[in-house]
């Protein structure tokens, strides 16, 4: 099989699971590209990850840049010298896997209008640009996870928040 | 994927990726816009409008200098922009790609231009593309609400919302304020439009909310900034040496194709299936010891 360098990188190997978590490999070598694969290797050994297996592929810290690879029960987590190279990475291998990660903005855009005394569904709805019946749907949601409780946005609620904390203590909500 | 070359041309392509993320990079550092013009493309009523503003002409210039393609405004809406891209060239990278969108690095850039640049938090998703036999590429921009106020509503926006509040017309607000009343009326529109106030000028939820609490963040454009376009020719220039810097990076390791022997390879998805059957062994014998 031929794989050709990407760059020098360092590399953890992480298992994960719901109850369970062990086996962090922390290593430092090369990765490489086949046709259908991504390979690490360090020393004589080569660590494979057949695209085909991947779920997602997140930059998950820009500077320095590190880039995580999702497969089931297992990251990968990658650090490059350059994060040209580990961004055009990821570019190049998305259209690969099916990545239909479901996204949280909207649950956490009605949470932070909650937070700051929106709760009319329809306001939420204009402001959002989802149907109310969809609006009203990731209110149930919020409920269920225990993100707003009794009309009131939770301390669980103000965590998920927290890349949103500043606005909302500017705000003193 | 399996064809003669394939590994050279993916490589090719990555390559080529990697020249645009650095050109992307250098271009959205140097494309900050003062929030006084950002403020024209919000407060832009229709497409055609928004089309003539600053901003909007800038970011299609700066993306056709990326090599991304030419920008088209397809709609505007108070949070939402559908944009289109012609003459892209992305989904000549992915040929063996077939039937699926591949345009991802645009909706990352147009991502990063907004919420860096722009400094509005976006979400952009490619909704068309051509790879997938679309006729266009098309990008969905979902703006961030409460930024989008941030920077749409400016100081005399919010006087005339304290003036709404103790009922005044609009007559009254012209003369109070000492602006023309054609002025207020167009600016009342517009707070109409953003869910702000009532056809009957009365405060919406929303604008109760927003008079309670997000006057306090209205944007301070004291520190105004000269806007991009006037350094175009520099961001020209920054473009195009990120171009040496990428071949830099591109250069920095082997061209050379290693052969791997399979002997040598641990398939990672294997053992993660096989440790997983492992957890869940450990985790049935740790509940049935509870039990």
């Amino acid at each position: 099989m031929k794989a050709q360098k990407v760059d020098d990188v360092k590399f953890e190997i992480e298992n994960h699971h719901t109850d369970l978590k062990f086996d962090i490999l922390k290593k430092e070598g090369g990765l490489f590209l086949s046709l259908s694969n991504l390979f690490f290797r360090s020393d004589e050994k080569w660590y494979e990850i057949p695209l085909e297996k991947l779920e997602k592929i997140e930059i998950i810290q820009k500077n320095p840049p590190r880039l995580e690879f999702r497969i089931p029960s297992m990251k990968i987590t990658v650090m490059g010298s350059y994060a040209e190279k580990l961004l055009a990475l990821r570019h190049l291998l998305l259209p690969y896997i099916n990545e239909e990660s479901e996204k949280e903005e909207p649950l956490l855009a009605v949470l932070k209008l909650w937070g700051l005394g929106i709760n009319d569904i329809k306001a939420i709805s204009d402001l959002i640009g989802y149907d109310e019946s969809k609006i009203e749907e990731l209110v149930e949601e919020a409920n269920d996870k225990d993100l707003i409780k009794n009309n009131v946005i939770t301390e669980k609620g103000k965590k998920a928040l927290e890349d949103d904390g500043d606005f909302l203590k500017a705000l003193e909500v | 994927m399996n064809k003669k070359g394939g590994l050279a041309k993916k490589m090719a392509s990555l390559g080529k990726l990697t020249k645009l993320e650095s050109a992307i990079n250098a271009a959205i550092e140097s494309s900050k816009v003062p929030e006084y013009e950002t403020r024209k493309l919000l407060k832009a009523r229709t497409s055609s409008q928004a089309k003539n503003t600053a901003v909007f002409q800038f970011m299609r210039n700066l993306f056709s200098e990326i090599g991304l393609g030419v920008l088209t405004l397809k709609k505007k809406d108070n949070f939402k922009m559908v944009l289109v891209i012609k003459d892209n060239k992305i989904k000549n990278l992915y040929p063996d790609v077939k039937d699926k969108k591949t345009c991802y690095i645009i909706s990352d850039a147009l991502t990063d231009f907004f919420t860096e640049d722009l400094c509005i938090p976006a979400d952009v998703n490619e909704v068309t593309c051509t790879n997938a036999g679309d006729d266009v590429c098309t990008f969905k921009v979902d703006l961030q609400p409460l930024a989008v106020y941030k920077i749409a509503l400016d100081e005399i926006d919010n006087k005339i919302i304290d003036e709404v509040v103790k009922n005044n017309t609009s007559n009254e607000i012209s003369e109070n304020l000492n602006i023309p009343e054609e002025k207020i009326e167009y600016r009342l529109d517009i707070l109409k439009s953003y869910h702000i106030l009532n056809t009957d000028l009365s405060l919406t939820k929303i604008g109760q909310t927003y008079h309670k609490y997000g006057q306090s963040v209205v944007s301070d454009i004291s520190d105004q900034k000269e806007p991009p376009w006037k350094t175009m020719s520099e961001i020209s220039q920054v473009i195009a040496d990120s171009d040496s810097l990428a071949e830099a990076i591109s250069s920095s390791v082997s061209d050379e194709e290693e052969e791997i022997e399979s002997s040598e390879v641990v398939n990672l998805a294997s053992e993660a299936e096989k440790s997983k059957s492992f957890a869940q062994l450990v985790s049935k014998q740790l509940k049935k010891n509870e039990k």
